[in-house]
């Protein structure tokens, strides 16, 4: 079914649009969630959550061009605070890892209140994305949005580890280099 | 702001880059490549044509011995021998009693052709049929998920305690077949009865499609034809289940097998009945990792619709590199078959069927328990059991207190057992390990139905445990 209809389903308070959602994207969202939590129980429980507050936001939310994306948002969302408050103590470790390698791009890191919206930042870095090859799109992306680890990523993509860990470096320190020459105030 | 801040926006990056991320480009062997052609290829006969190769024979008695049974063939079974814990082993082609749990397909050179009765006849050629002679083995590695470990990680528990994992070794690769229906004993007719599928004529379509979104097809088949066909194919066609008395075997899988397969093709098969229900068949590679398998029943409710699948794994590209392991301190399968024999054989038999026993009420049931040992249940102190105590071996026989006698658990499966069209009941058995009859239904009112209906019979509340599959569907 097309995101389109399924949106509309969710707009008709229509209980099929869950389940068209889940034969759709069911897969690729539970896989999401089961790379970030790493329990295929808690990656299920996430998925219906991920469908729960779908449910509870569209409508007013009309993701129908993005419903992929609208559902992926969700889950990863909630599959990380699954783990930074209930994950075990092996998760909770990779996503503070992930967090302190995020920090290194930020230009001032302190305690102040996000001067950006979360939306508006994804797209300064979807911006920055754009301008790095393929390869290093799919590093960044495998790593800080998938949550993967380094060797998962060097396996999938047929490359040394030592590869993606030094690319991800060189990315992170562009990515601060770009959010200061863009003069974003984080 | 704080990395969690920036990681927190990382997830508001574009679609499109998600999208290119999603399945890395992997660098695969011509072997694995190959390997996922198999898959697919597999698949697409496997529809229609895996079925007959478990077609299941009637089960040896006495048929407690399983953990949970479900249906009333169970109560008429042919055989007459009583040796208990065979019927956790099985043999898809032969009626006797196997030893071990391998598995010959007819036809193949281990073990001779042999039909012996109408529910093992060669299923019709479709043309697309693999030979017997293509299917060499099978070995059942485990039973459920919770008796399956993966060297780093343990497979989730089962979904539902009624769906049975059944993991079976061929040459390519590890099966896995999995059903939200398909506990034991249950054939695809049960299935179908409850979709109302008496005969061909009940179909009105069959369709296939699968997810491959580069070569979406969906081929509709209205030729009654070949809907005669595949209904005279699955009709008598059991879902795969196999008891197993190894259920503890570990077995392991190299690193590098914990991939996403690149073949994520799902086959559907939707079977739409003559008044518009629809009954699918899903047919889904579980990748390169037995961790990935799917759970398509979720939110799956409202229309009747019931689901069950067989995922293929080509997991294992050299087969000598799956471990397979043995557990160990466990009570000889052997052993136990005879301790069982001398408790069944304390039994009277039903006069009217004697292929049938007439359970004393303070017999509460047996099964072989994860520790290996015959568990017999008893409703009466242990003290006072010396008739059961005194004739075996308690060094492989384990007693335990429970609240409901064997008989009286079945006799709530019989209530409830003609009522499943009723009730869109997907699965009901006595539940020997938890003394109680498990009933699955697809949502919170039929559940309240059946709970009214069984009150109403004065079935006390604690013998019996309803389950609703479908996942979340918000008020």
């Amino acid at each position: 079914l097309e995101d389109s209809k399924i949106v509309a389903l969710f707009f008709e308070r229509d209980e099929t649009a869950l389940k068209e959602a889940s034969q759709k994207y069911g897969r690729a969202l539970r896989n999401i969630s089961y790379n970030i939590v790493d329990d295929r129980e808690t990656a299920e429980e996430c998925e219906n959550d991920t469908y729960l507050e779908a449910w509870n936001t569209v409508p007013p939310r009309d993701p129908s061009g993005y419903l992929f994306a609208f559902l992926a948002r969700i889950i990863r969302h909630i599959s990380i605070d699954v783990c930074r408050t209930r994950g075990r103590q092996k998760r909770k470790a990779v996503i503070t890892e992930l967090t302190e390698e995020m920090e290194e791009c930020i230009p001032s890191p302190d305690d102040t209140a996000l001067k950006l919206e979360q939306n508006e930042l994804g797209k300064i870095i979807s911006n920055f994305l754009r301008l790095q090859s393929g390869e290093k799109q799919i590093i960044f992306l495998r790593r800080y949005w998938y949550t993967d680890s380094v060797e998962t990523i060097a396996r999938s993509l047929g490359i040394g580890e030592s590869k993606v860990k030094m690319t991800l470096m060189r990315l992170r320190n562009a990515l601060k280099d770009y959010l200061l020459k863009e003069g974003y105030d984080l | 702001m704080r990395g969690k801040d920036l990681l927190d926006a990382v997830g508001y990056i574009d679609e499109e880059l998600i999208k290119k991320a999603e399945v890395p480009k992997k660098r695969t062997s011509a072997l694995l490549r190959y390997g996922s052609l198999v898959a697919v290829f597999a698949l697409i006969v496997g529809a229609v044509l895996l079925f007959p190769y478990f077609r299941h024979r009637k089960p040896p008695v006495p048929i407690e011995m399983t953990d949970i049974q479900e249906t009333t063939d169970t109560e008429h079974t042919e055989s007459t021998d009583t040796t208990a814990p065979d019927n956790i082993t099985t043999n898809i082609t032969d009626t006797t009693i196997p030893n071990d749990t391998t598995t010959d397909i007819p036809g193949t050179d281990t073990q001779p052709t042999e039909t012996t009765d109408a529910g093992t006849t060669s299923p019709p050629s479709t043309g697309l049929t693999p030979q017997a002679g293509d299917w060499k083995r099978f070995t059942v590695l485990g039973k459920t998920a919770s008796y399956i470990k993966l060297s780093d990680t343990q497979i989730s528990r089962v979904n539902h305690k009624n769906n049975p994992l059944l993991y079976i070794e061929d040459e390519q690769g590890i099966w896995m077949f999995w059903s939200i229906v398909s506990v034991e004993n249950w054939t695809v007719d049960d299935i179908l009865e409850i979709y109302g599928i008496a005969s061909d004529n009940d179909i009105r379509e069959l369709s296939n499609k699968t997810n491959n979104s580069t070569k979406p097809e969906e081929k509709i088949v209205t030729s009654r034809e070949l809907i005669t066909e595949f209904h005279d194919i699955i009709k008598n066609a059991d879902i795969a289940y196999i008891h197993d008395p190894e259920f503890s075997r570990n077995f392991e899988f190299r690193e590098e097998e914990h991939q996403i397969s690149e073949s994520k093709f799902t086959l559907y098969i939707d079977v739409t009945t003559q008044n518009g229900d629809v009954l699918s068949l899903i047919l889904s590679p579980f990748a390169n990792d037995l961790r990935w398998a799917e759970t398509y029943y979720l939110l799956d409710k409202g229309n009747g619709k019931r689901m069950f699948e067989i995922l293929r794994g080509v997991t294992v590209e050299e087969y000598e590199e799956l471990l397979v392991k043995e557990a160990a301190g466990k009570p000889d399968q052997s052993a136990i078959r005879e301790e069982s024999n001398k408790l069944y054989g304390t039994f009277e038999r039903d006069p009217d069927d004697p292929s049938n026993f007439l359970y004393p009420d303070d017999f509460g049931g047996s099964y072989l328990g994860d520790d290996g040992y015959l568990h017999v249940n008893i409703t009466i102190p242990i003290e006072e059991a010396s008739h059961y105590t005194d004739i075996v071996d308690p060094s492989v026989v384990h007693f335990y207190t429970v609240e409901f006698s064997y008989s009286q658990l079945m006799a709530v499966y019989d209530l409830i057992r003609p009522h499943m069209s009723e009730y869109k009941i997907s699965s009901v058995g006595v539940a020997t390990r938890y003394n109680k009859v498990q009933i699955t239904t697809t949502s919170e009112a039929h559940k309240d139905n059946i709970v009214a209906f069984l009150s109403a019979a004065s079935v006390p509340e604690n013998s019996y445990d309803i389950t609703v599959i479908g996942g979340i569907i918000p008020q």
